[in-house]
């Protein structure tokens, strides 16, 4: 009943929409993906999604409304599917050509099937924004966002804030360069109450602190060794994160169909650690050992992009990076702390093709992906290969 | 008809003329100044207001059949952020939309790293064996 309740803000913000508004928009988009290793982990199950989303929004008065909903499948792993629901309404006051003040308060869900149901959530989300034109050429931009998430599993409730401040540049020489600062706080509400298996593993464990087995609110999994054992283990020391973060980007035009970039990304933990050690099995899923508050370290990109006849579009990149995850502890497949903590090696590349018409984008894409980690579960490589298209169509006067 | 009704006819003749002609040169100067102003608010290194997603010849910056995509990225359909569009008589004006702003977060700024790994669904694998 509770995975319900959490999608009734969405839900009540889709209703309200329901009502004619001079201009709607809609974005119809159906995905297929398919890989070797979709999972992402040394066990390198192969599986298929195929998903489909509509998004919505509409005026009213000084309002935008909005609502989008996804649904994906999972072909082979059918108990991984799930459900997401969105919905809420911004405000856009431009008082000349050259600012504009952005809010926005939405809420968002997501239900997935038994296999997941752990990460059903329910988050409400306020936004703020303001981007000014320096110059014609120059943008500045600074955001914040407040958010609170209640999951299924009551250990992983947070509230987080993040701040974002970034300039834009762009010269004649058809380069343009980007420098973007942020910073982020994320607290958990409640991460001793994982009941039962905080009682044994609330004791501030170093790490290679081994796992702790018991039964939990998030109930049991098969786990390392083919046991049984905690889907999650809980740290005492601390329940906030705090994070900063500098990232840069250097563009250059050749001609003007082919552009060049190089970007590149730092963050550091300033305090706190993970209070999870780890969170068994959800690798992709965001979580709170693999989310934007569970890393520090590095990573760059670089990207040829080229517009071809027919304006077709051709991307190709090669994306490295080193993260760590200050306070969760890489494991052994056995499932025995290995005294370390996890750190992965990333080298990624990735090419595109998209073709846009007036109001339909069709894209095909493929990644190869190699994942170094000193947890083995995480040292894995992999192929994925997706395509798709996107819809926007509009009924009523669209202003 | 008399010399002053032809005298009449002529200057509206040149009149509308001088208006087609000017009307002309602004739709061409807009051109120039597309193709001048450079702005890559997607960071790809191609100039944002060159794109023409229907191929038919008018950026879309110019272009009245081309619809802004709605889903927060602002320019093209996946890949952009920007919100430019071009003044009907009047040069670049910033064309406000709320989409440009949606999508705010820590790992969602400009730069589309690849730090995150965008290839892979928000599913999961199986623990470890």
């Amino acid at each position: 009943m509770k995975d319900f309740k959490i999608l009734l803000l969405p839900l009540l913000l889709l209703s309200a929409a329901a009502y004619p508004l001079k201009a709607d928009q809609f974005q119809l988009s159906l995905f297929q993906t398919g890989a070797d290793n979709l999972y992402q982990t040394a066990l390198g199950t192969s599986d298929r999604i195929s998903s489909f989303a509509l998004s919505w929004n509409g005026r009213a008065g000084r309002f935008t409304l909005f609502a989008d909903g996804d649904y994906a499948y999972l072909w082979r792993s059918t108990g991984l599917s799930y459900l997401t629901l969105g919905g809420g309404a911004d405000y856009l006051y431009a008082p000349g050509e050259k600012t504009a003040l952005y809010v926005s308060l939405e809420g968002r869900g997501a239900l997935y099937r038994s296999d997941y149901d752990d990460f059903n959530y329910g988050a409400v989300r306020l936004t703020a924004a303001v981007k000014t034109y320096l110059s014609p050429t120059s943008i500045l931009k600074a955001s914040a966002l407040s958010e609170y998430r209640s999951f299924r599993t009551e250990i992983f409730n947070a509230l987080s804030q993040t701040l974002n401040l970034s300039l834009d540049k762009y010269f004649q020489t058809k380069t343009t360069l980007k420098a973007e600062a942020g910073w982020g706080y994320k607290y958990f509400l409640q991460p001793q109450a994982a009941g039962t298996i905080a009682a044994e593993a609330a004791a501030p464990a170093p790490l290679g602190g081994g796992v702790n087995s018991g039964s939990g609110p998030g109930g049991w999994r098969s786990g390392r060794g083919g046991g049984v054992q905690a889907p999650f283990l809980y740290r005492s020391s601390g329940k906030g994160i705090q994070i900063a973060s500098l990232s840069g980007l250097v563009a250059q035009g050749l001609g003007d169909r082919v552009g060049f970039r190089l970007t590149g990304i730092r963050q550091w933990f300033l305090s706190g650690e993970n209070p999870f050690t780890y969170v068994e099995e959800f690798y992709m899923v965001e979580n709170p050992t693999y989310d934007d508050f569970s890393w520090e370290g590095f990573g760059w990109n670089a990207q040829l992009t080229f517009l071809m006849p027919w304006e077709a579009e051709l991307k190709a990149g090669y994306s490295a990076g080193r993260k760590e995850f200050p306070g969760i502890e890489a494991l052994g497949l056995e499932g025995t702390g290995l005294g370390m903590m996890r750190k992965d090696t990333r080298r990624q590349f990735e090419v595109r093709v998209e073709k846009d018409f007036a109001r339909m984008s069709l894209f095909l894409a493929y990644a190869h992906i190699r994942n170094d980690s000193n947890d083995p579960l995480f040292h894995w490589n992999g192929g994925f290969i997706s395509g798709g298209l996107v819809w926007n169509f509009a009924t009523g006067a669209v202003q | 008809m008399s010399t002053k009704k032809l005298l009449k006819a002529g200057s509206i003749l040149i009149l509308g003329l001088g208006l087609v002609a000017g009307s002309a040169f602004a739709q061409s100067t807009n051109r120039v100044k597309t193709r001048a102003m450079f702005m890559d608010q997607n960071g790809d290194g191609i100039s944002d207001l060159l794109r023409d997603h229907d191929n038919d010849g008018i950026p879309n910056c110019q272009d009245a059949d081309w619809t802004r995509p709605q889903n927060g990225t602002g320019y093209q359909s996946r890949n952009g952020q920007g919100g430019e569009r071009m003044g009907a008589g009047n040069g670049l004006h910033h064309g406000w939309s709320s989409a440009e702003f949606r999508g705010q977060g820590l790992s969602k700024g400009p730069f589309g790293t690849g730090v995150c790994d965008g290839t892979g669904p928000k599913g999961n694998g199986k623990g470890r064996r």
